[in-house]
């Protein structure tokens, strides 16, 4: 089986790195993303099989980028687990137009972050 | 009270009946008499005359004899003459005494002797001897002509015997009688003892029924009998008196009519007495016993009717009281013959009217004085106070000149205090700082001023009715509790109840909305004070929101340590591995403090989403207790389920009541020593669902209970300080629980173990 690819969008490029860091060390590969619009980019070009995004981020934000994927054909199939530190967020998903697959709060100890990307993985 | 009330009512009652009893014994003295006797001459006034017997005929010797035969004596013989010339009279009464011996008593004598009918009268003299008349053969035919007025001077009574030294002297009047009717007039008789020696006993008292006043009866001129100017037949079986008229030579007697006329000569008076006898008509008295026991039940029989009623209804009628016993005395005097003195039975019923006025002015001045008393308290006005101490309860404070003084000047003081009071409610209720309405106990507003009608009239509040109001602002409240709780809380246990009210017009407003109930003289009113705190609201939700952005703010750095150290106490050995765990530990002990910080801000600022859904609490309970039980093992502590078999679905937010639950128990297991219980109970009963969770760990100290659920509170011990805490977690779960419309309660003894349970209203209202 290929190595699952996972894109990373967020604007702190610490958490980047502690992310990539946790799936790296578990056989992941790893695509990194600062903003949704550089995430669209890297979707196109790219086979992405699980999107891991911040909500609270310059240029085109979380919520934005969750309805273009969702929206497009191409990529209303791949799993979004949404990592934000805004707890309302996590009450509030019902009311968004477009769901993300799951949610993780920050800051996460990495068997949780194993435990939802292995279950959306498996869908 | 009320036995004093009843001592009152005895001690009333007794001083009334003695003063009764002191009315009857005046009675008895006589004191009365005059207004009796005034009463009693005045129905014979108005009865006026009665027929008198048409069988007695007085023959005077007026002046126009006495113009003939001289002057006063006459000669004997004259009476002689006259004798002859009435000899068929059936009786002839002389009212002239004839006790010196003259030269013609001889032939008087013979003719009294001849005629048998003739009575003359006997005289007591002065040293207390019986005279008898000096003409001889009249030993058997006298009697006394003694006439006794009464002390005011009027004749009312005979007496038909008088006992003078052992001789019994009938009245001539008794004597004739006799011979009239053929009968023994009945005495009484005297007792022995009473005679003593010298002294004149009266007795056989009779009351005359007067016919009238003066001339009642028919009289003819002596020297016209003498002249011959009568035939013998119109003498015939007549009943003749013979006596003086003429000017100057007798005493006038009074009568009860002597008013109207002039009094009468005795011989008029002597006709009025054998008249009363032949007719048998004498006036009566009621026995004394019989009218005093009258006065006794009269008057206690008015006495409490009085009590009863109005002092209006009562003078009216006590008087007609008055004009009844009058009209009936009269009517009893001049149809019956008999004399009901009226004068006790009115003084009496005047008397009971005085005393259950001063009773009911008595208990009307008392209750003034303690109204006076239960005011002092209430005077806050602190000017110079006229002694209200020293009021008096009672009649002694109106009718002395002190007790009416000092209570004018309470009075006084007290309408200074209301014009105080009436300034400082005036200007406390209509200041515009605070909104104020008042209601009463049915409801309904009292008053609302212009500051509360401003803010409640642009929001669509009820301001008319306290439940209008309570239900229409019951939306607004952040602490949402049930419309039925406030009013039962308000209105029936009268707590006082304070809520925020958030209203939004054009801005959000905030308001502390202050019910408070007060009692005044059993009747309940509602007081409610609206205090604007929009200011120290915004101040609050931006301090509130303040923290939550430098929270926020704080997750993505924490995320980074706890991330990285988490990292590093992974793959670092010895030492250093320890101190990048510890890094570790302290970050998520920091993320969960931050968590739960935000968790009670958001309930705070009511901005805690609530989703009710049907929740079962068995599955939520087990959840609990499988997540904690790593904690548990490591603590040494076993986690116990008590669960019924079954249970129904409630309404609650299944997310909120998992996390309440979890703190719960991750609380007990924390603060108990190792090898202990924690036990987590659900029970379901009647309308109730409630979770216990019961630990056997240190406890809380009692002065603490209070304060538990305070934010930042910590209850420490030597046992429980190293427990690491941030004094926020119950907090949140008593907020959590009653945003759910449930309860928090805790139970506790320090070092005994503690039980919190959460109680979950079954049929909770969905709004």
């Amino acid at each position: 089986m290929d190595t699952k690819r996972v894109l990373i969008v967020d604007d702190d490029a610490d958490i980047r790195l502690l992310v990539d860091f946790h799936l790296s060390s578990d056989g992941y590969e790893v695509l990194e993303a600062s903003d949704g619009m550089e995430a669209l980019g890297i979707i196109k070009e790219n086979r992405v099989d699980l999107i891991i995004t911040d909500i609270t981020m310059p240029v085109m934000d979380g919520y934005e980028l969750i309805k273009a994927l969702k929206k497009s054909e191409d990529s209303s199939g791949i799993p979004i687990l949404v990592l934000t530190g805004k707890e309302e967020e996590r009450v509030s998903r019902a009311d968004m137009e477009y769901q993300p697959d799951d949610f993780l709060p920050k800051p996460f100890a990495k068997e949780e972050l194993q435990k939802k990307i292995e279950r959306l993985l498996a869908i | 009270m009320h036995i004093d009330k009843v001592h009152l009512t005895i001690k009333r009652a007794c001083i009334f009946l003695v003063v009764i009893t002191c009315l009857v014994i005046i009675d008895y003295t006589g004191f009365f008499q005059s207004f009796d006797n005034y009463f009693y001459d005045l129905s014979f006034r108005i009865r006026g005359n009665i027929p008198s017997l048409r069988g007695i005929i007085l023959i005077k010797i007026d002046d126009k004899t006495l113009e003939r035969l001289g002057r006063w004596p006459i000669k004997r013989s004259n009476y002689t003459h006259l004798i002859n010339k009435i000899a068929d009279a059936r009786v002839i009464l002389f009212d002239i005494v004839m006790t010196e011996p003259t030269e013609e008593d001889k032939g008087l004598g013979d003719v009294i002797k001849r005629q048998g009918n003739v009575l003359l009268p006997v005289l007591i003299g002065n040293n207390q001897t019986v005279k008898y008349p000096s003409v001889p053969h009249i030993m058997r035919n006298t009697g006394h002509v003694h006439i006794e007025p009464d002390v005011d001077g009027i004749v009312r009574g005979v007496y038909h015997t008088l006992t003078l030294n052992n001789i019994s002297l009938p009245s001539i009047t008794s004597v004739a009688y006799e011979i009239i009717s053929g009968m023994p007039f009945k005495r009484q008789g005297i007792k022995q003892h009473s005679v003593r020696p010298g002294s004149i006993v009266q007795s056989d008292k009779m009351k005359i029924n007067y016919v009238g006043g003066h001339d009642s009866f028919d009289n003819i001129s002596f020297i016209d009998v003498i002249q011959g100017l009568y035939p013998p037949s119109f003498f015939k079986g007549r009943i003749v008196f013979v006596g003086l008229t003429a000017t100057g030579t007798f005493d006038i007697l009074l009568t009860p009519f002597q008013k109207e006329r002039r009094g009468m000569p005795g011989i008029e008076v002597q006709a009025n007495i054998l008249n009363t006898l032949i007719l048998g008509n004498a006036i009566r008295d009621v026995p004394a016993w019989l009218r005093w026991l009258f006065t006794f039940i009269v008057s206690t029989g008015f006495f409490i009717f009085f009590m009863g009623i109005t002092e209006r209804w009562a003078a009216i009628s006590g008087l007609i009281f008055l004009l009844s016993v009058i009209m009936i005395s009269y009517l009893s005097l001049t149809r019956l013959n008999i004399w009901i003195a009226p004068a006790v039975y009115c003084i009496g019923i005047f008397l009971t009217f005085m005393i259950s006025y001063i009773y009911k002015f008595d208990d009307a001045v008392a209750m003034l004085g303690r109204a006076y008393k239960t005011l002092e308290p209430h005077l806050r006005w602190k000017g110079e106070k006229a002694g209200i101490n020293n009021i008096r309860e009672g009649l002694t404070g109106v009718l002395t000149k002190r007790g009416i003084n000092t209570q004018i000047q309470v009075l006084t003081d007290v309408g200074r205090q209301m014009s105080f009071e009436k300034e400082l409610t005036e200007r406390a209720l209509m200041s515009d700082i605070h909104g104020v309405m008042l209601f009463d106990h049915d409801g309904n507003n009292m008053l609302i001023n212009e500051l509360a009608r401003d803010i409640f009239q642009g929001s669509n509040i009820d301001t008319y009715t306290l439940e209008g109001f309570i239900k229409s602002i019951h939306p607004h409240l952040l602490e949402r509790p049930e419309p039925e709780s406030v009013i039962e809380k308000i209105c029936h246990e009268q707590t006082n109840a304070v809520y925020t009210l958030a209203l939004a017009e054009k801005e959000k407003r905030y308001y502390k909305v202050d019910f408070s109930s007060f009692n005044v003289e059993g009747a309940g009113y509602i007081l409610i004070i609206v205090t604007d705190i929009t200011r120290i609201k915004e101040l609050e939700l931006l301090k509130g929101h303040i923290i939550s952005v430098v929270s926020h703010e704080l997750k993505s750095p924490m995320t980074s340590i706890q991330g990285f150290s988490e990292i590093l106490s992974k793959n670092l050995t010895g030492k250093m591995q320890n101190f990048a765990a510890i890094i570790n530990r302290e970050s998520e002990r920091l993320v969960r403090f931050l968590n739960t910080f935000l968790d009670i801000t958001r309930i705070e600022e009511g901005r805690q989403p609530v989703r009710i859904t049907p929740v079962n609490l068995m599955e939520v309970v087990k959840e609990v207790a499988l997540a904690l039980k790593p904690i548990g093992d490591t603590n040494h502590i076993s986690i116990l389920t008590e669960i019924p078999d079954k249970i129904d679905n409630i309404m609650v937010d299944r997310d909120l009541t998992k996390q309440c639950i979890f703190n719960l128990v991750e609380n007990a297991i924390k603060y108990s020593p190792p090898n202990r219980d924690v036990i987590i109970r659900l029970e379901e009963t009647g309308d109730y669902e409630r979770i216990d969770i019961i630990d056997h760990g240190y406890g809380i100290k009692e002065e603490d209970l209070g304060r538990i659920f305070d934010k930042f509170f910590r209850s420490t011990s030597d046992k429980t300080k190293n427990i690491k805490g941030s004094g926020l977690g119950l907090t949140f779960v008593k907020e959590a629980v009653e945003l759910q419309g449930g309860r928090l309660t805790l139970s506790s003894r320090y070092n005994e173990g503690s039980t919190f349970s959460i109680i979950f209203p079954k049929q909770k209202k969905t709004d």
